[in-house]
Order: C-alpha cells, then sequence, then structure tokens
C-alpha cells in the first residue's frame, strides 16, 4: 500500500490518521477491497464517517453477523479501523467503524519481467 | 462509562423487549432447538419402549421406568440449563459493542460455563421449582379427586410469591457470572445488585411475574378446577408466550439490571 495525500490527524482512540487518499497495490487488499458488499461497507464508511455494524446491517440489508466478518477482514487487511466505543443511554455498548482514507485507488501493474 | 439510575420499574422491562424484538432470532432459534432436541428425545424413548414392549414382548416394570423417568429429569435440566445460555446471549448485545449475538454462541458459552450454568439453574430454577412442586402437586390430586380448590389456589399463590422472591434475589447471578466469570464474585455481586437497587430490581420482577408467570398458574388453575377446554387452549398459549418471549425476555431484563444499576463491580465495565 502506497500513501499519497493526508488529511489532518482526528482519530481519538487509536491515534490513527485518515488519509485524503491511499492507493492500493497489494493484489491481495485490492481482492478484498473489491468484494460487492465488503466495498459497499467501505463506502458507507467513506460517506458517513463511523458507523456501528447496527447502522451497516440497516443500509447494506445484510446481516449483522455477514457484516461483522467483513468488518474483521477489513480490519484485518487495514482498512478500517475501530474509531470509537460508546455508551448509548441504556448502557449498551456501540462500536464506531470508521475508513483509513477519504478514497481509496487501485494499482496494479501485471508485466511479463520478473 | 454512564450508569443509568432508572425509578420506573418499567423502564427495564421495555428495553429488554425493544432488545428482544430488534434481536428475537438467535432466541428463536435456540427455542426451536430445545425444542426439536426434546422431540428427539421424546421419540427416542418412545422407540426404546416400543422395542421393550411389542419386539422383546417385556413389561415395562418399575426399575425400567425409574431409569426412564430418571433419564427425562436429567434431559429437562440439560434444557434448563442450555437455555440459560441466552443469558450468555443478552450480555452480548449489550456489552459486546457490535449490538447483535448469533444463535451459535450458545454453545460457546454453554461450553465455558456449563457447571457454573448448572449450578445457577438449580440454585435459581431447582429451588422455586422444588417449592412450588412441594406445595401444589398433592393439592393437583386432591382437586382431581373432587377437593376444594380453594385450598388449591392459596397454596398455589404462596409457591407463586415464593418464586417470585426467590427469582428477584439471584436471577442477576447470571449476567454476572457470565461477565466476570467467576461464580464467587457473581454471587457478590448480585447482592451488592439487591444492596443498590432493591426496588428496582423487586418492582422489574413483580411486573414480570404478574405478565408471565401469574396468567399462567391461573389458566392452569382454572383448566385443573373447571376441565374446560377454553381455559386450556389460554393455558397452553401463556406456556407458549413464556417460552418463546418469557424466557429470553428474563435474562435480558437481569442483564440489563446488571449493566445499568450503579454498584462496585469487581472487573469495571470499559
Amino acid at each position: 500500500m502506497a500513501t499519497e495525500k493526508t488529511s489532518t490527524p482526528s482519530m481519538d482512540s487509536n491515534s490513527v490518521t485518515i488519509r485524503d487518499s491511499i492507493i492500493i497495490t497489494d493484489p491481495e487488499i485490492a481482492r478484498v477491497l473489491l468484494h460487492e458488499d465488503k466495498k459497499k461497507i467501505v463506502s458507507l464508511l467513506i460517506k458517513n464517517r463511523e458507523m456501528t455494524i447496527q447502522q451497516l446491517s440497516i443500509d447494506t440489508q445484510i446481516n449483522p453477523g455477514t457484516i461483522k466478518r467483513y468488518i474483521d477482514d477489513l480490519q484485518l487487511h487495514n482498512i478500517v479501523f475501530l474509531s470509537k466505543t460508546t455508551r448509548s443511554e441504556y448502557n449498551i455498548k456501540m462500536k464506531y467503524y470508521c475508513a483509513i482514507a477519504k478514497k481509496f485507488l487501485i494499482n496494479i501493474h501485471i508485466s511479463g519481467e520478473n | 462509562m454512564k450508569n443509568v439510575t432508572r425509578t420506573n420499574p418499567f423502564s427495564d422491562l421495555k428495553f429488554s423487549s425493544r432488545l428482544l424484538f430488534k434481536n428475537y432470532k438467535p432466541f428463536l432459534k435456540m427455542q426451536l432447538f430445545a425444542i426439536a432436541l426434546t422431540l428427539i428425545i421424546f421419540f427416542i424413548i418412545i422407540g426404546i419402549g416400543f422395542v421393550y414392549r411389542v419386539i422383546f414382548n417385556r413389561e415395562v416394570n418399575e426399575p425400567v421406568r425409574y431409569i426412564i423417568g430418571a433419564f427425562i429429569s436429567i434431559f429437562g435440566g440439560f434444557i434448563t440449563v442450555f437455555l440459560s445460555t441466552s443469558n450468555g446471549l443478552a450480555v452480548d448485545l449489550i456489552d459486546s459493542g457490535d449490538e447483535f449475538t448469533e444463535f451459535r454462541n450458545a454453545f460457546r458459552y454453554f461450553g465455558k460455563f456449563w457447571w457454573q450454568y448448572f449450578l445457577v439453574t438449580i440454585i435459581v430454577f431447582g429451588f422455586p421449582h422444588a417449592v412450588q412442586g412441594f406445595f401444589t402437586e398433592p393439592r393437583i390430586r386432591d382437586i382431581i379427586q373432587g377437593a376444594s380448590w380453594e385450598k388449591f389456589m392459596i397454596y398455589e399463590a404462596i409457591g407463586l410469591i415464593i418464586s417470585y422472591i426467590w427469582y428477584s434475589l439471584f436471577m442477576c447471578v447470571y449476567p454476572s457470572l457470565t461477565v466476570q466469570g467467576n461464580l464467587k464474585h457473581a454471587f457478590t455481586e448480585n447482592f451488592r445488585i439487591l444492596k443498590n437497587g432493591s426496588s428496582r430490581v423487586f418492582g422489574t420482577w413483580a411486573i414480570f411475574f404478574l405478565v408471565f408467570q401469574v396468567p399462567t398458574y391461573i389458566f392452569a388453575s382454572l383448566t385443573l378446577i373447571f376441565h374446560a377446554s377454553p381455559f386450556g387452549i389460554f393455558w397452553v398459549l401463556f406456556m407458549l408466550l413464556n417460552l418463546f418471549v418469557g424466557t429470553p425476555l428474563q435474562y435480558l431484563v437481569a442483564a440489563g439490571m446488571y449493566f445499568n444499576i450503579p454498584f462496585e463491580r469487581f472487573k469495571p465495565l470499559d
């Protein structure tokens, strides 16, 4: 993965910087990102800045368990991160997830050279 | 962490009902799994009985009946303990951070806490059931033999009140055990909850009992007294309501109170 531009850091818990854009050069990460539902999730996270699994489930109409597995995979590949954890009025813990960049660009070169 | 102290005893039931409504699927799967398992065991017993009686042409004598009875009791206990893992699912909903849970997590909790849940289930559910059985079973026989039903109703009410007090005293052991993972800590925390929110605990369980338990016992008694089928239908309906709504709701209510009543915890919530 290569960084193109960065904006001001704003993440509180893990002091993760949200970048303006990221160029993906790793085919494995590109494969994860190009998965239809994961792409939808990342797109929603970019649009809404941070969301919970429940919110993502409502917006995508995907089962929260599946969303959780997708989020775990996206976290594993450093595409999204846990931005904050809060408690609701009834003390229900809520984890918010955020994309690490506002834009993801895929740049993969295939050539005959070794 | 915010700790919300509520004075309205309806609030715990309201929030728990909302949580159950939004996440009914894993709890429903648990009840259906328990029913399916019960039916399988039922047919196995019927099958064994058939083979014993018809194929081997042997009488089902007293020791065999005793073995079958013991087997049914052990299986009933196992199902009750398995259903108590609903409490783990309730804790997942409130404390996992993902606001959802899955049916398969029940097996994870069962594997992790099976003997602790077994002990707690004996204390929380075993004792009141034994008391109710002690008070009402002989009266049921009396009623069948035509004795007066007023006495039966009084004993039934006493059994119900003892159950209510007992549930109120111990139900919060479940969520505490799941969160803390220690039986001794769970009982200590349970009593701390009672100390800090006794009116809320007793008030909430009073409403729960009035909504779920009292109608079941009233219709069960009316069915027994009048031998009337319309009451029997309501009895069955309330039993189903208890199984599919009351059972998961009681664990959600207990978990809700555990996370919302402020008290000194062994391991603080993050």
